[in-house]
Parts: C-alpha cells; structure tokens; sequence
C-alpha cells in the first residue's frame, strides 16, 4: 500500500471475541489543523496538534492485539507521532490489558461506560492511567431508557473526575428517551461540560482543548479511512470499500474488493452532512467546487433556506449547525439532498 | 329466416361479480373445442392484465363458437361477455341489446346478490329469453335447493329448468349447451332489408385502428362497402369484416343476425361508440336502434403528476387511453397545491380506479389523485344553472338559490342479521328507505334512495365492514335533489389546499371537520416545524389539529463509515417523499388528498 504522508487514516475491526465485540480503529494523521469558525469577535472553538496523528485500534487478547501491533508497525510512519487508541465495548477486560495495550503502542484508550454506575469505569480509568495511558476517552451511554437524568449525571461527572478528557455520547435510537426529555439532558449535558473546560467540537463529542479524537476529526472532514478487519468500511477520494466479513487483517485497496465509487456530487454531499457537525464548520466553497452547476445551485440554494430558517449558521463561506439545527442533524442533511 | 340465421344464438352470460360467469364462458369454449387445451387460460375473455388481477370484466368482449350437438346438428353461437360491475351498466345494455338470451348465473352458495337482481331486470327489458343457471354446486357450502327457490321465485319459472352446473369441474355444462339452442330464440331481422347494425363494443388496435364489434340487426355487410354511423354522420368504406375467436377471422361478409367485426381505419374510438347504429350510406332511410347514450361521467376527480415535468406525458397517456375509452373525459385544470393536471370524468369509482391504475402502470406516471366529486348543479339567482364538477367552482354563496345533488336509486342485498346496520349506515349517508322484500328467509333485498356524492365517497367498503362482506349492491341514477350543500375548505399552515377541498352537505360538515382534519394529522409526517391543520367553511374554522414539530434526530454516534449507507437511506426516504406535494412549508403525502374516502373508518370497525 503507498501512504502518502499526512494523507490517510487506518481503521482496523476485529473480529468479535466471544459474545464481547472488539473494536479497533487505527486513523492517520490530521492533515491540516481545524480552522476556527468564525463567530463574531469570540473564537471559541478548538486547537488540535498538527503533528499528533489518531490510530485507534483495540482488542481483548494478547492474540489480537499481536497482529494489531503489526498492522500499526507496518501503517504508520515511524516518523510520526500516532494517536493510537484502543476501544472495546466493554470496559473491564479492555482495562486489564491496558498494559498489554500500551506495550503493543497504544497510547489512548477509550471505555465504554456501563450504565448503572461508575465504579467499574472509574477503576477502568486509573487502571489505564497506572499502565501509563494517559489519553483517556469515554463512550457515555446518552438519554437512554431507564436511566434517570441524574444516575446519568452522576456517571459522567465520576468519568471527568477521574480524568477522562474526552466524551462522546453515545445511544440507541430503539433505547432513547421521549424528545423533550433528550433536549433537556443533551443541553444540560452540553453545560455540564462546558463548565468543565469541554468544547463540542463535534455534535456528539466533547474533548478538553487539544484532546480531540484525531480519528472523530479525520471521519467528520471526510479525510482517508483505510479500514482493516472483517466488515470494516474503507474509504478514497469517492472510492467506497467494506471488507468482506470473513476477512481478519488483508489490506485494504490492494485487491478486489466489493467497493463502489460515488458521483462526485454524493460525494461533495457526504462532506457537506459530516461537516456541518463540526464546531469548526465546512467550508462551503470547498465542497461545491467540483460538483456540476446544477447540483451546486442546488445545494446552496438549500443551505441558504435552512440558514435563513435558523437551522444552519453560515458566516462567509463557512457553514455549520445552529444550536437549533442540532439535535435534527440527520433531517437537515436530508434536506440538503439534491 | 335464411338457415344460417336459423342456426344462430347470440347469447349472454350474466351474473353477480364472482358467480362464475368468466369460468362459465372459459368452460363453454373448451367443451365445444373452440379453443384447444393448449390455448385454453383461465378466463380467456378477459385479457386485460388489470381484469385479471381484479378478476373482472371491464370491457365487454365476444366470440363465436361452432357447435355440434348431441344430433349432429351444427350451430353457430356467439357469446358477448358483459361487464360486471355497475360502472359499467350502459356497456352491459348494448351488450344484452345484441343478444336473444341470456344465461342467468348464481352462485349455489352466495345465493341471489344485487347485480343479480339488476342483470335480470335489465335482460327482461331486453326481452331476452332467460336461462337460469345454479353455478358452484359442487362447493361443500353449497345452499342448492335454497338458492334454487329463490331463483325461481325471481324468474317465475319452475325448478326443473333452473340448470345446475359446475362451470369449474364442466358438471352440467354439456346439458347446458344442448338445451340452449332450444331455449334461447334464433335472431329475427332480413338479410335484404337495409344494413342495421348495433355497436355493442369497440376496441382499439394500433396497427389496424378501432375494431368495431357489432349485432347485425338486419342486411349485410362486406368489406369495401361504405357505412355510415348514424350518431355521428361519420362515413367509412370498411377495409374487413369478420368473426371472432380470440383473434380476428376474416369473412367475406356479415348478414343478418350475425355478431362479427369492422375494420375501417377509424382512428378514435369516439367515432365508433358503443350503442350507435351502423348502415350503408346509400341506404339513409334507416332508423338508429334505440338506447344509445354519449358516455356520461358521473365521478370527477384531479389527476396530476407528482413530478411537474410529466405534465405532457399525462397528456399524451390520457390521450391514448381515450382512443380506447370513450368514457373517460379529461380538461386542463391547475391547482395551487398540485400545480398542472387534469380534471377527469370516470363512470365511477371502479372505472376512476382502473384508468389511474393503467396510467401509472402502463405509462409509468406518478400520480397524485384527488378526492372524487359528483355533479352538483348550482341554481344560482338569476335563474342559470352552473354544473359543478369541482369544488373550487363552486360559486359564492351569496349567488347561489339553491345546490341539487344527484340521487340513485339503490338496491342492497343482506342476510337478514345485517339489516339494523345496513339501516344505520343508510341513515348515516342521507339515505331515504323505500322498499323491503324477502328473497329467501334470511336474506332481504332493501331499496333506498342515496344521494351519489354519499356513494362514490366509501359506501362500498363501509357496507362491506358492516355486513361483514356478505351484502351486495347495485344502484342506478335517478336524478337530483335540493340539499344543503357547503364547501368545506382545508388550510394547512394558513395555506388553503385546494385540492382538499369538498362539498358536503351542512349537517355533516362539522363531524366531517373533525374527522378530516384529524385523519390529516394522522398522514401528515411530522416535519421541523409545526403544522396546523384547519376545517373551514368560508372563513369559519370549524376544526383544528396541530401536528407538532420534530424536536430530533438520532445524532450520535454518526461514524464515517457508514455515512454512505446513510445516504442511501436518506435518498430512499427521499425518493418516498417524491410522491408528496409541498405546501407552503409543509410536504403532504398524496395519501392526505384521499383522506375524506377513509373519513368514516373507524365508524365501520
């Protein structure tokens, strides 16, 4: 595989251990740092290194994380300094073997938070710390049913705390709460942590300034995503690739694969629905560049609509959700097809 | 009488939907090897896609049959299939005006059905010679004896000559055949006396034009004779005449008494309609046969394309389909809701039915249909009278003296369990009882007067839900009557639908309101801001309902991977929406324009 330096991202799925799916992500380098959005007088938004870079990968046995080991050896260059974060659906096992982890190049780790308390995590959290991971991220199980507002409160004040620097919420659109009462947590949920020191640098996710998920930032600008492992999604420029699901560890891009490439106006459109969620917005100018007139027209014309209407907010060529436009992320994107 | 014409029968079947009359005819032509096994399909005169799936017949067809019975003789029979549903009553008229006789069909097990009744009546006026037929004996709820009493007691004739059969296993079809050619009359009429023929049906064939299906009451016709249609004025010289089997036979010559076709290059059907008098036109002293009617539509209803840019494809379509329906009417119409279409004339709801199903099947259009309307007729001040096939049309109040409405005259069968709710949901449609008779001991046939706009709205399915399937109606018009009509408007968002629009009579106005407004709210999606749905009449707002906004979506977790799977999603609900209209800022599924038919569904359950 050619890697272009500062021009890709890795994703590496493995397969399910037992009834615990292991999830590993191994992302490439930002390319560029985000470009603050131009809010009046105030830039609120966040700072990312330029040099750091976002892996993220996970696993539960030793055995797994082997070939892990050797996929990020092999895809990353040495001369960079990689995020590298293991995640797994469960957080105990993946913390019992953050040593193993870090000893096979991990250097962030990311638990998913067991509804129903916080000891488990916050256990989670310093053994991670004590195996010298001190990149810490928290998958927050969000507004689901049968949780209250305060437990839910409770657990994620425990997880920032105990020194999680990053959040994303994370539910289950079978599982989630009535509407009103998923405005009113995801809003105190939002000062909660802004109070903190966290920024919502992307609708879903929350990071103290500089602790951004390179992987989560990579993903939302539509960068490069080379996916490893059975059913992992690769993406290229307009090329779409997922892996067959019996594959372990082929590399992607190197062989026939069942893949698809999209239109360049799918493509401009995937790039304006993901970025629009970005703090830092999507330059508007970028996106229509290519595209045919029509669908340019098009696509202004409903971006103007959805701005004038209060939905999006649009200073210059920039354009992002408005706090209004938020929690319909999906309608508006819909809206803005052509 | 020639001996040709001696050995002739034209006959008909006729029968309530689902008797068995297309399985009686299917067996007919495999007992007297009119058609082979090979060519042999369940029934084989209804060719249209459409009359199969529904398992009607909508337009009338023919065929000859050469028969040898029992004796050696041979006889050439022609039997007219008939349309079976009341939309088309007058196309089952001509077809019966070309016939001696006619095969009376029930079904062992349903027993006597409305349409029964009606064929039966209208046969007699035809004077035809009546043939009762007890089909379905063979099924193991078969009521035989029952049924063949209250067959007897319909037809005066006594129950020795009431046939049992089963046109499924061809049980009793043989003695059917041999004893037809007895009971059923030859055709009268002179082969020399002046070409009178009576159009029964018409089809059109694009490589030969319209194929003209007709009953030669007396004379002859061959083929470069020049004829004249006597309604019209229209000349032809006639490129070929013929009988047929399923395809064309070519003949030299068609004479009196016999049933066969015409081709001469017509390129409409509406210059050879079904009921108008063929002649030769050097012999123009010939009277028209009686009974011929233009097409008269009944239901009116707003046909548009979802997509505006197929405006001119629905023209092109409607206008093909009219070479072969000369009953459909269309004219532009534009709506403020809908944008560009046309307002359409139907027989009936069937008929309504059917064409859009044939448009949108065999055009490929996507269309959005509005609420049907019947005719009203606006009496206004000064002594005119506007037609009103359309609610926007409907003049201001303040000019109107008074709205007649039309009437039918219907005849509702039902087991006698049925009858309080028959009654009920006639009281409920504005229905007037006038007649009440017993057929067998526990079935009844019930008369009413109905007012149409109730009929064409969802009688039907509301009679079905409360008589659990078992009755059955026909009805025929009979007029109009005064009735305090009011238009009831429809505002969403503010915006005035006009396409929701509809003249209801005043005391419904308000439950009509409420109902619409709340089955609106049901079938408008919830969209990012609220919508509000009025009932009005004038500028009173009679009914309110809101549907409130979206607050959200799932937002978290979106990974990148799947964002292309999310789009195919997206575009897929998309392409869905495709089918609603825009309103203001609101999207209207085209579910929302039939709203009104369904008004009364939860009353039927």
């Amino acid at each position: 595989m050619t890697t272009r330096e500062n021009s890709y991202g890795i994703f590496v799925a493995l397969p399910p251990p037992g009834d615990s799916p292991a999830e590993a992500v191994l992302a490439g380098e930002i390319a560029s740092p985000p470009i603050p959005f131009p809010t009046k007088g105030r830039c609120t938004d966040l700072y990312v290194d330029s040099k750091r870079s976002s892996p993220f990968p996970g696993g539960r046995a030793a055995g797994e994380i082997a070939p892990l080991a050797e996929l990020i050896r092999r895809h990353a260059p040495p001369e960079r300094s990689f995020e590298i974060e293991a995640a797994g659906e469960e957080t105990g096992p993946l913390c019992n073997q953050a040593v193993l982890f870090r000893d096979a190049g991990f250097n962030r780790i990311c638990l998913a938070a067991p509804v129903g308390g916080s000891a488990l995590l916050v256990r989670s959290i310093d053994a991670a710390r004590c195996a010298g991971i001190d990149r810490i991220a928290v998958e927050h199980p969000f507004a689901r049913v049968g949780e209250s507002a305060a437990d839910e409160r409770e657990r994620l004040a425990a997880a920032v705390e105990a020194g999680a620097e990053h959040i994303s919420l994370v539910e289950r659109a079978d599982r989630t709460v009535g509407e009103e009462e998923w405005l009113r947590r995801y809003r105190a949920t939002s000062d909660f942590l802004r109070r903190r020191g966290f920024l919502r640098y992307e609708i879903a996710h929350f990071s103290l300034p500089g602790r951004e998920s390179a992987h989560v930032l990579r993903v939302f600008r539509c960068g490069t995503v080379v996916g490893f492992g059975p059913g992992a999604v690769s993406r290229k420029g307009r090329l779409r690739v997922r892996r067959p699901a019996d594959d372990v560890a082929s590399t992607p891009f190197t062989r026939k694969e069942a893949g698809e490439t999209i239109s360049a106006e799918e493509k401009a459109w995937e790039e304006f629905s993901l970025g629009i969620r970005l703090a830092e917005g999507v330059d508007i100018g970028t996106i229509t560049a290519h595209p045919g007139r029509s669908f340019r027209d098009a696509l202004i014309g409903a971006v103007e609509a959805l701005a004038a209407s209060g939905w999006l907010e649009r200073v210059g060529d920039r354009v992002r959700l408005s706090r209004k436009g938020i929690p319909l992320a999906d309608k508006i994107a819909a809206d803005m097809l052509p | 009488m020639s001996q040709l014409q001696k050995r002739i029968r034209n006959f008909c079947i006729i029968a309530h939907i689902d008797h068995g009359k297309s399985t009686l005819a299917d067996r007919i032509l495999e007992r007297t090897g009119t058609l082979s096994r090979g060519e042999m399909r369940d029934q084989v005169l209804d060719s249209m896609d459409l009359e199969r799936e529904r398992g009607i017949t909508i337009k009338a067809h023919a065929i000859r049959i050469d028969y040898k019975d029992a004796t050696g003789h041979e006889w050439a029979l022609n039997l007219i299939d008939t349309p079976g549903h009341v939309d088309f009553s007058y196309e089952v008229s001509r077809s019966l005006a070309a016939c001696e006789g006619a095969l009376l069909v029930v079904d062992a097990s349903q027993g006597i059905e409305a349409q029964t009744i009606a064929n039966f009546y209208l046969a007699l006026e035809h004077d035809l010679a009546i043939v009762p037929v007890l089909n379905k004996i063979d099924l193991p709820n078969a009521r035989t004896e029952a049924v063949k009493e209250a067959l007897c007691d319909l037809t005066g004739e006594s129950p020795e000559n009431v046939f049992e059969i089963s046109a499924r296993t061809g049980e009793g079809v043989d003695e059917l055949l041999d004893r037809m050619t007895d009971l059923i009359p030859p055709p009268a009429g002179r082969e020399e006396d002046p070409l009178q023929a009576l159009i029964f049906d018409s089809v059109f064939d694009r490589f030969r034009g319209v194929n003209i299906y007709l009953r030669l009451m007396q004379g002859r016709v061959r083929s470069g004779d020049t004829i004249r249609f006597l309604a019209t004025g229209d000349e032809r010289v006639v490129d070929e005449v013929g009988v047929f089997r399923l395809k064309r036979v070519p003949r030299e010559e068609l004479c009196a008494g016999e049933v066969g076709y015409i081709l001469a290059g017509i390129k409409q059907i509406r210059h050879a309609q079904v009921g108008d008098t063929v002649t030769l036109s050097r012999e123009g002293a010939v009277e028209a046969l009686p009974g011929f009617q233009e097409p008269k539509p009944m239901v009116f209803s707003g046909m548009f394309p979802t997509d505006p840019g197929e405006y001119d494809l629905l023209r092109d379509a409607l206008e093909k389909l009219h070479l072969n329906d000369a009953a459909i009417t269309f004219e532009p119409e534009s709506s403020e809701a809908l944008g560009f279409g046309f307002r359409c004339g139907f027989l009936g709801m069937l008929h309504l039915e059917v064409v859009q199903e044939r448009l949108e099947r065999e055009y490929d259009l996507n269309l959005i249909s509005t609420i049907p309307s019947v005719v009203f007729r606006a009496i206004l001040n000064d002594g005119s009278v506007k037609r009103v096939d359309n609610p926007r049309h409907l003049p201001d109040p303040g000019e109107i003296e008074r709205i007649e409405e039309p009437i039918v005259d219907a005849r509702i069968i039902t087991p006698t369990e049925y009858m309080g709710n028959v009654n009920k949901l006639i009281g409920e449609k504005r229905g007037v009882h006038k007649e009440m008779e017993y057929l067998e001991p526990t079935r009844v046939q019930l008369r009413f007067e109905l007012p149409l706009a109730e009929v064409v709205l969802d009688f039907y399915d509301r009679l079905q839900s409360v008589t659990r399937g078992y009755a059955s109606y026909d009805y025929e018009h009979s007029g109009f009557t005064t009735s305090d009509m009011v238009r009831l408007d429809v505002l969403v968002n503010g915006e005035p639908v006009d396409a929701l629009s509809i003249i209801v009579h005043r005391e419904k106005a308000y439950s009509w309101g409420r109902q619409l407004t709340g089955r609106l709210k049901e079938l408008i999606p919830r969209q990012m801001y609220q919508v509000a749905i009025q009932a009005a009449i004038g500028t009173k707002v009679i009914a309110r309902e809101t549907v409130s906004a979206y607050r959200k979506d799932v937002i978290a977790k979106c990974y990148g991977g799947d964002i292309t799977r999310k789009r195919k999603l997206l575009e897929k609900q998309k392409e869905g929406k495709k089918r609603m209209k825009q309103i203001g800022s609101v999207q209207i599924p085209q579910e929302a324009f039939l709203a009104v038919l369904r008004v009364n569904d939860d009353k039927g359950k």
